[in-house]
């Protein structure tokens, strides 16, 4: 059996490549993520709590001002008095690792999360890649499609990859070669807890070679179980098993506004980037989007929240873009928005074998791409096969999801349709003029004269128990030859003219 | 028959259908020269499969030899009638044909007029019907179904158009030029069923022009039923073909 091998993906500047994700026309700005709680400030006073706080990273930009790594809040802006400000987001984080996992599970199957990237089980994978490297290359471009920069390393343990992937780039151990590359590294190399780290510098040691050789149950003893790992990591020995973990099942993409916004324009700026990013994860995962759900936070500290159904599951971003804009266009938000979050309903992208023989017809996935469309212009409800729903309501209609038969219709065409009712949605007015004769003649817009024939009522009644409703309906010929369906309604008692034959 | 001279203008505009009967004939003049020249002539090549479709069939026989085999594909053609002519169900009855042969095929309602009963519910399961509510979103529509290609036949059906604000004067060429290219990139025929109203209608854009005018409405029994409408269709304008001057009776009793 071949010794276990392990990769280590971990995600460069995790908290800034979080939040430039879903906001990417930050990147060339001067911005600083703090460690704070989320808030954002662009200028002026800083909010409390920023003052202190600690640059956890910053763009390029900001660097060339003189923002670095580990400065205050008030120093970073006292260097850069444009520098725009965010808090660390536990929530942007959090959405950052699930999309780092669904990248890094279409390169392996058998991973487990970290707080700072992913493990995967490099040994199922030997036989896939030239080289391990190659494998490092591929997990690397497979992130990148997410947004997320990072770095990956690929030794026999999980400890050993982890600190090889500190190195950036692609940096791989061969196996049983583990001590040897760890003996080269600086103590700062190892992922240790800043008091564990004085206490070693207290004893003199400095360089991994210098803690390897520390006796391992004297260690443990006088300083504690962390240092006895911190030993047998430096040693080169980590036996600890890559537990697999279920790949996460929620989909949704956020983003905190730096100012209140009312109109819809600028709530659409920032919903694109999210869509981008959610139809990259989903992507990743061979899925399709079922449908969003919109979540826009109020500074009423209300959440108001709307659900944007799909004809089809589509992984095209203009068509949800379409649709999340006809959502915010056909009722705007009631009050200032401070947050906007996309949830994407995950569904399995439309599959069919096509037969060699069927006719021509639209390709299922051209097919949903069309749906989609559809439904984001005219609405979901409003996009279909037509269905008679099971009700003796007149003129009920609906639809059901479109999915034509392939094959043809069997033998025996269409008969000629002799008449078709062409219905009015909703019902017009109309005044009856009545006679002993019954009908005599109508009046509703276009539709008005004597009556020359006439035959009813058609009388249909039902759903007394709810909502009920009733039908008397009279097929009617007009001096002009118009021919119009009449109904008299005894549950509202009024006339109302619900179609034309045509 | 002179087989070298230079074919004119007309003949080079005729629809496909036409140019092959006059092939056909052709063809047999020659195979009769041949004959008695005493020539041996390689057999003709056999209709191969790999040739796009130029025709929807509309299940109506003397309106199909009319118009060569159907309402072309690719094109636009156009369905005019009065109220209560027939329109709605001349329409559904070439949507009905269309898809038998396992094509679906698509409705734009801009009026939101079908009754679903009047379909059968393997007719329904056929048809695409989309709901546009106005008719700058109808005209979207068709395109955007043209655009995903795989249809016969799309119907935009105008009549009951509410009035629109964005196109309050009618549809502009711009658009009927975009649905005929859209059409031709798809193959598929898009038929647009108007009242007549110029302001609504393909005029030029439209290869075929048909009309149907009413003729009676028909009631039957002692106590009167109404059992459907005698109609006259009629092909007003063709492409590339001289448009035959009577009219086919429809509705009548016997099927067309």
């Amino acid at each position: 059996m071949s010794p276990p091998r392990v990769a280590f993906v971990r995600a460069r500047g995790l908290h800034l490549a979080a939040l430039l994700r879903v906001e990417p026309e930050l990147a060339l700005q001067p911005l600083a993520v703090l460690d704070a709680d989320h808030a954002a400030a662009r200028g002026g006073a800083l909010p409390p709590g920023f003052g202190a706080a600690r640059v956890l990273a910053c763009t390029a930009a900001a660097r060339s001002l003189g923002v670095a790594v580990g400065q205050t809040g008030h120093h970073a802006r006292a260097v850069a008095p444009d520098l725009r400000l965010r808090g660390a987001s536990g929530e942007l984080l959090q959405r950052a690792r699930a999309a780092l996992l669904d990248a890094v599970a279409t390169v392996g199957a058998r991973l487990a999360p970290a707080p700072e990237g992913v493990w995967v089980d490099a040994g199922e994978l030997a036989g896939m890649y030239e080289s391990e490297a190659g494998l490092g290359a591929a997990l690397t471009e497979a992130a990148r499609r997410v947004g997320l920069p990072v770095a990956v390393g690929v030794a026999g343990s999980l400890g050993v990859a982890a600190v090889a992937a500190r190195g950036g780039g692609v940096t791989v151990i061969p196996a049983g070669d583990e001590a040897r590359y760890l003996a080269r590294l600086g103590l700062e190399a190892l992922p240790l807890s800043d008091a564990l780290r004085a206490e070693l510098r207290r004893f003199g040691v400095t360089r991994v070679a210098e803690l390897a050789r520390l006796p391992l149950d004297a260690a443990g003893l006088r300083l504690g179980e962390e240092a006895a790992a911190a030993v047998r990591l430096a040693r080169g020995e980590d036996d600890r098993p890559l537990v697999p973990h279920a790949l996460p099942a929620r989909f949704e993409e956020g983003v905190d506004l730096e100012w209140e916004v009312q109109t819809v324009e600028p709530l659409l700026f920032v919903a694109r980037p999210l869509l981008d990013a959610l139809v990259a994860r989903l992507t990743c995962r061979g899925l399709g989007v079922g449908g969003l759900v919109l979540s826009l936070d109020l500074v009423t500290r209300v959440a108001d929240e709307r659900a944007l159904p799909l004809a089809s599951p589509t992984r095209d971003v203009p068509t949800l873009f379409a649709l999340v804009r006809a959502a915010l266009e056909k009722q705007s938000p009631p009050d200032a928005v401070r947050a906007l979050r996309i949830a994407a309903l995950p569904r399995p992208l439309r599959a069919a074998q096509l037969g060699l023989f069927d006719p021509p017809g639209p390709a299922p996935a051209r097919l949903a791409l069309t749906l989609a469309r559809l439904a984001a212009l005219v609405g979901a409800e409003r996009v279909g096969a037509p269905a008679a729903p099971d009700t003796h309501r007149p003129h009920a209609a609906g639809v059901t999801a479109f999915d034509p038969p392939r094959t043809p219709r069997a033998p025996g065409g269409p008969e000629a349709r002799a008449l078709a009712l062409h219905v009015y949605r909703p019902p017009r007015e109309v005044e009856v003029l009545l006679g002993e004769a019954g009908l005599m003649g109508l009046r509703a817009g276009e539709a008005r004269g004597r009556v020359v024939a006439c035959s009813g009522p058609w009388r249909v009644e039902g759903d007394w128990w709810a909502e009920p409703y009733a039908h008397h309906g009279y097929d009617v010929e007009l001096e002009d030859g118009g021919l119009y369906l009449v109904a008299y309604d005894p549950v509202a008692a009024r006339w109302r003219l619900d179609g034309v034959y045509e | 028959m002179n087989l070298c001279s230079v074919p004119s203008p007309t003949a080079i505009a005729m629809s496909s259908a036409a140019l092959d009967l006059r092939l056909a004939a052709a063809r047999r003049v020659l195979a009769e020269t041949s004959q008695h020249l005493g020539v041996v002539l390689p057999a003709p090549r056999a209709p191969g499969g790999r040739t796009r479709a130029t025709v929807v069939p509309t299940g109506i026989a003397p309106l199909d030899l009319a118009l060569h085999g159907g309402l072309p594909r690719g094109r636009i053609s156009e369905l005019s009638g009065a109220r209560s002519s027939g329109r709605m169900a001349v329409t559904l009855h070439l949507l009905a044909h269309a898809s038998a042969a396992g094509e679906p095929v698509a409705l734009v309602d801009v009026a939101d007029a079908l009754e679903p009963d009047d379909l059968s519910a393997d007719e329904r399961a056929r048809l695409l019907w989309v709901r546009p509510g106005d008719l700058h979103a109808a005209l979207r529509c068709a395109d955007l179904i043209l655009d995903g290609g795989g249809f016969a036949l799309v119907a935009l059906y105008l009549v009951g158009a509410p009035p629109s604000t964005v196109l309050a004067r009618g549809v502009p060429a711009s658009a009927w030029a975009r649905l005929a290219q859209r059409a031709a990139g798809a193959n598929a025929a898009l038929l647009v069923v108007t009242d007549g109203d110029p302001r609504f209608r393909p005029g030029a854009f439209a290869a075929v022009g048909l009309a149907v005018e009413r003729r009676r409405a028909r009631w039957v029994g002692g106590v009167p039923l109404l059992d459907g409408v005698e109609a006259e269709l009629m092909v007003r304008r063709m492409r590339g073909g001289a448009a035959p001057a009577e009219g086919f009776r429809w509705g009548d009793e016997a099927p067309p």
